[in-house]
């Protein structure tokens, strides 16, 4: 066995047992005294459909809004908030809305519950509480069989009915980034310290348009990782000690100069290990936790709950030491900087910290500035002289004078780390009401760099990430929107502003309404989609950098309105029906869902039922005013009356007591979903073979041979095995979508059917070009073949209308045996128009550097696309180890 | 590149003093008048002990109080005789809340409550509604976490450390 194979044998083994319990922060719970294992607190995975967990809101909406505020918004901006977790495409934890539902029906499946209660005293805003397993007694067991993680049995994310108040506008990125914040409590996530989204507000730096940061993304996916996550990004341990013991909750911060910041908590052993760091050089930091002042009522430093023993008892923070950067220094440009490789762990990064009574400096804010809107965590334009910045820092920044003024503190001193800014020669000084000022000088930037400062006074140091960031240019703005109705009766909206592009995404409370073109005025025309009669939205544009239309909203000057609001037109009022209208308990079946004044559209349109035992696995828009849909019903799902709500864009229609959920008499029924006996995905070819699983069915080949199996109405011919899973042949002339199964037992009783999806002819690869340092192409050949790590593009056709984050790549086994890339979708970059009158589109990938070849063996790569539920065939290229590997 | 005239700088910062951005928060910051006028009984009271209970789901932890003094009560009410704190274990959950403060069996408190439709009486502002007793003077622990005052505007959180004489008069006073 060569060296490189060893050394990836061994690494695929670290990614298999890497633990997760300390990168980041979660709800932590420990086995035992300090030094024991810890476990994160999160959603079972195999406890949910489709790795999804179901949200629900309240049908006890809210109450007092914000001047022309609407409910609609309010739900619109919770489901788009929702929607940012969604998005992170190494997580596999999905937020589905589960519709419109009273709160505290009993349910046995997870779920998280958004409800608007003002039956919380005066002071608090909003709250998310987990609920997790009162016994934990089994972690004290066998360390061997510990489970991997506390199961989270539900979440309520309590937001307040009245949201009259100044920051609770849904049109107001404040609110938007506090309802991103919440649901990522309601997933298991704890506070940070990183200016994430996931930190505390005093130094939140997100924005609506990049609403999550590296850590945050970090954060999610190491508690609900895909299938290869942890093969794309590094990790570091070590230990932070103050006279040799360990210190519990230390933050330990990984800081890379273009703005990458991902954290962990120490254990109460001292002990750090932080996971899903991107490759590349990081100076690494050890910073107490805010400190907390002591008083009468207790609560956690930075509120984050501290992690607790089987009793309950929790292992407090430390606070009491000074922070500083590794190795041992609080001068950042005396800091080593650390070296972050892919599937490898820079271990003993520690720190030996000495004690104080509490920081210096802490939980700092910094404001810049639109015109008189003063903006939190700003941004800041590159390439400018002289920017100005006010900031806030806890603890001895400001010195009273003799006369009665105030100055800032002697000593104190602040620098930006890395090079996208610097603070201007003599700027830096005491500002007014506790307040300091510094101006920036910003560089160059190719992307939205967020920049950290380091902070020192009295022998301490404090560093802020994302202290501000360093952008392009300035925000988007609307300053006229033109409504108008084509001839087919779809309304478009042409919008002019300042820093339009086609590369904007237009929001109409908070839903993407697509770019139907840009005019040579720079103007844009959007479609704003559906909505409800006569509603009154805002519209916002977000450009690529993050920066909103709205971003200084929260703090411009009472009784101006500076939103652009588009009016939709009036239509008689939606309804909706199901057929049937009772579902089975334990039973999977497919609904039809006809609606009347509805404008029902593919990948916009969402179906919940209010509970969390009821699932709807996928919906299929037939027309605008016909939905089929195959929904499971979970076998504890409770019997009675269940709302229906179906949303599309801002049309949402919610049913109360629309459904019936019975109990399920016939024991056997049919499960979805229906796969492909091939690509294990839930789409099949025509003149493909299926895999059905079933439920009660006795599985002896005699007893099954007087059933009958439908497909599109034809009859199907099938096989079982032991574990009752049937194995269909489906006919070859049914066409792409929708067909529904059905199955007849020798006594002429169907079972409830369901719907199956019929895929049309797959993308096929045709054929594979290295792309050249040069950016030209080179075809890959077996004497020009790739390497791991080169950057292809391939010729596809067939491939339809879908973004490159829909389109993803599998890699098959190599014939000498590889580390297995099975069950990993490699992410496409991009699609780019492939040659002319080809109707081919070339699509962009970079292969994984982790291949175990043997350098004098060139070895066939198997290459498949896929997209939705269709996986290309395998097309083979020519793969080659690097030379001198 | 842009450079910016000092006179501009200097009258837009100062904007920003007047006008703070607002930052989302789940807590905001109330004013000792205002948690003495929103609160619907102030108590000088000693922790008894406490209990869990899930209600509709939630689970709370129920500190049984010992009311020494009521600063504040209602007309034909009389003084509560425990507070409840989100947070607890109780029904077979075990709920965590953050910024739910732990009082200490045995220990002298000022307590603001507030009962609201439900009939829960709680703490105002979770820990922004505890006052220790040390001696002769309380001791408020102000939350880690930034909040807003009723105008949006950010606050600062300090300790308010107050003789009790001074915080009964206090709340006589504006109650």
């Amino acid at each position: 066995m060569g060296v490189a194979r060893r050394f990836a044998l061994s690494v695929a083994a670290f990614a298999v047992l890497s633990p997760v319990a300390s990168a980041y922060y979660y709800w932590m719970f420990f086995s035992g005294p300090a030094g024991s294992q810890g476990l994160p607190g999160r959603f079972d995975l195999a406890a949910l459909k489709d790795n999804t967990v179901q949200y629900f809101i309240s049908d006890q909406g809210p109450g007092s809004l914000v001047g022309s505020d609407t409910a609609s918004a309010v739900l619109s901006q919770i489901q788009q908030a929702a929607q940012v977790w969604n998005n992170v495409p190494t997580s596999a934890l999905r937020l589905g809305f589960g519709g419109v539902a009273p709160y505290g029906v009993p349910q046995t499946a997870p779920g998280i519950d958004v409800v608007f209660d003002d039956d919380m005293p005066p002071g608090i805003l909003a709250q998310t509480v987990p609920t997790f397993p009162a016994d934990l007694s089994f972690l004290t067991g066998d360390p061997k069989t510990l489970p991997a993680f506390v199961p989270l049995l539900r979440t309520k994310v309590q937001l307040r009915s009245d949201l009259a108040g100044a920051s609770q506008a849904s049109f107001s990125d404040t609110f938007f980034l506090t309802l991103v914040h919440e649901f990522g409590h309601s997933i298991g996530l704890q506070h940070t310290l990183t200016s994430s989204v996931m930190s505390t507000s005093v130094t939140r730096a997100t924005l609506r348009g990049t609403p999550l940061a590296a850590d945050d993304v970090a954060g999610i996916s190491l508690l609900y990782p895909v299938a290869g996550y942890t093969r794309s990004t590094g990790s570091m341990s070590g230990r932070v000690t103050l006279k040799d013991a360990g210190v519990n909750l230390a933050s330990v911060v990984a800081l890379s100069s273009n703005g990458t910041a991902i954290s962990a908590l120490t254990n109460p052993d001292g002990t750090y290990r932080m996971d899903g760091i991107p490759p590349g050089s990081y100076y690494v930091y050890a910073q107490p936790l805010p400190p907390t002042l002591s008083g009468a009522g207790e609560h956690a430093p930075a509120n984050i709950n501290p992690p607790a023993d089987p009793q309950g008892d929790n292992f407090s923070a430390n606070i009491g030491f000074s922070a500083q950067f590794y190795p041992g220094t609080r001068d950042w440009t005396k800091a080593k900087q650390v070296n972050v490789a892919a599937r490898a762990v820079a271990d003993k990064i520690n720190f030996a910290v000495t004690a104080r009574p509490g920081a210096a400096v802490h939980s700092m804010e910094t404001f810049g500035y639109q015109g008189k809107s003063p903006i939190a965590a700003p941004p800041v334009a590159a390439q400018t002289s002289g920017i100005p910045i006010v900031f806030f820092a806890y603890g001895a920044t400001v010195t009273s004078k003799a006369n009665d003024g105030q100055q800032m503190a002697s000593g104190l001193g602040i620098s930006v780390i890395g090079g996208a800014a610097q603070i201007k020669a003599g700027s830096l000084g005491y500002f007014t009401q506790g307040f300091l000022k510094m101006a920036l000088d910003t560089g160059k930037i190719s992307t939205p760099t967020p920049v950290a400062l380091a902070v020192t006074l009295d022998n301490d140091l404090y560093v802020l990430p994302s202290a501000f960031t360093v952008v392009p240019g300035g925000p988007p703005a609307i300053t006229s929107i033109t409504p108008a109705v084509t001839d087919q009766g779809i309304l478009l909206a042409s919008l002019a502003g300042k820093n339009l592009t086609g590369q904007t995404q237009i929001l109409i409370d908070g839903v993407p309404a697509p770019v139907a073109s840009v005019q040579t005025d720079g103007s844009l025309v959007v479609a704003p989609g559906a909505a409800v009669s006569g509603l009154t939205s805002t519209i916002e544009a977000v450009n690529p950098d993050g920066q909103s239309s709205l971003e200084a909203l929260a703090i411009t000057p009472a009784g101006s309105d500076p939103r652009a609001l588009l009016n939709y037109p009036q239509h008689d009022p939606a309804a909706i029906a199901a057929t049937p209208s009772i579902l089975k308990a334990g039973h999977d079946t497919w609904v039809a869902l006809a609606g009347t004044n509805t404008h029902f559209a593919a990948g916009n349109t969402t179906v919940g039922f209010g509970l969390s035992d009821v699932t709807v696995r996928r919906v299929w828009v037939a027309s605008p005013t016909l939905l089929m849909i195959d929904v499971s019903a979970g076998a504890g799902a409770q019997i009675g009356t269940t709302s229906l709500t179906v949303s599309t864009g801002l049309e949402l229609m919610t049913v109360p007591n629309a459904i019936t959920l019975a109990a399920g008499a016939n024991p056997a029924s049919l499960q979805l979903p229906v796969v492909s006996a091939v690509t294990g995905l839930a789409g099949v070819n025509p003149g493909g073979t299926a895999q059905i699983a079933t439920t009660g069915i006795d599985p002896k080949a005699a007893a099954l041979s007087s059933w009958q199996l439908y497909v599109g109405g034809e009859k199907a011919g099938f096989a079982v095995d032991a574990n009752g899973t049937l194995t269909v042949q489906i006919p070859a002339d049914l066409s792409p979508g929708p067909q529904i199964v059905q199955m007849i037992s020798p006594q002429g009783i169907p079972l409830a059917s369901v719907l199956m999806n019929l895929n049309p002819p797959p993308p096929a690869i045709t054929g594979a070009f290295l792309v050249q340092a040069d950016g030209t192409l080179a075809p890959v050949t077996a004497s020009a073949p790739a390497h791991p790590g080169d950057t292809l593009q391939f010729l596809v056709t067939g491939l339809g209308s879908v973004p490159a984050s829909a389109v993803w790549f599998n890699l098959g086994p190599i014939a000498d045996g590889d580390i297995s890339h099975a069950g990993i979708n490699y992410l496409a970059q991009t699609i780019l128009p492939g040659p002319d009158g080809s109707g081919a589109v070339l699509i962009q990938f970079q292969l994984p550097q982790d291949f175990s070849l043997d350098p004098a063996a060139p070895v066939q790569l198997p290459v498949m696309l896929g997209t939705g539920t269709q996986l290309s065939a395998a097309f083979p290229i020519p793969l080659a180890a690097v030379a001198g590997n | 590149m842009r450079r910016r005239p000092i006179s501009a700088w200097l009258g837009s910062i100062l904007a920003i003093a007047l006008c703070l951005g607002l930052k989302a928060t789940t807590l905001q910051r109330l004013a000792l008048d205002d948690m003495i006028q929103g609160s619907t009984d102030v108590v000088r009271a000693k922790v008894k002990g406490s209990t869990s209970v899930l209600r509709h789901g939630d689970v709370f932890t129920v500190y049984q109080l010992s009311v020494l003094e009521q600063w504040k009560h209602q007309a034909g009410r009389i003084a509560p005789q425990e507070v409840a704190v989100p947070g607890g274990v109780a029904g077979g959950v075990r709920q965590q809340v953050g910024g739910a403060p732990v009082l200490r069996p045995g220990q002298e408190y000022i307590l603001f409550l507030w009962q609201g439709k439900s009939g829960l009486t709680q703490l105002m502002g979770l820990s922004q509604g505890v006052f220790g007793v040390i001696g002769e003077r309380t001791v408020q622990a102000p939350a880690t976490d930034q909040m807003l005052d009723r105008a949006g505007h950010t606050v600062m959180p300090e300790a308010l450390s107050l003789k009790l004489s001074v915080l009964k008069a206090r709340v006589g006073g504006v109650y």
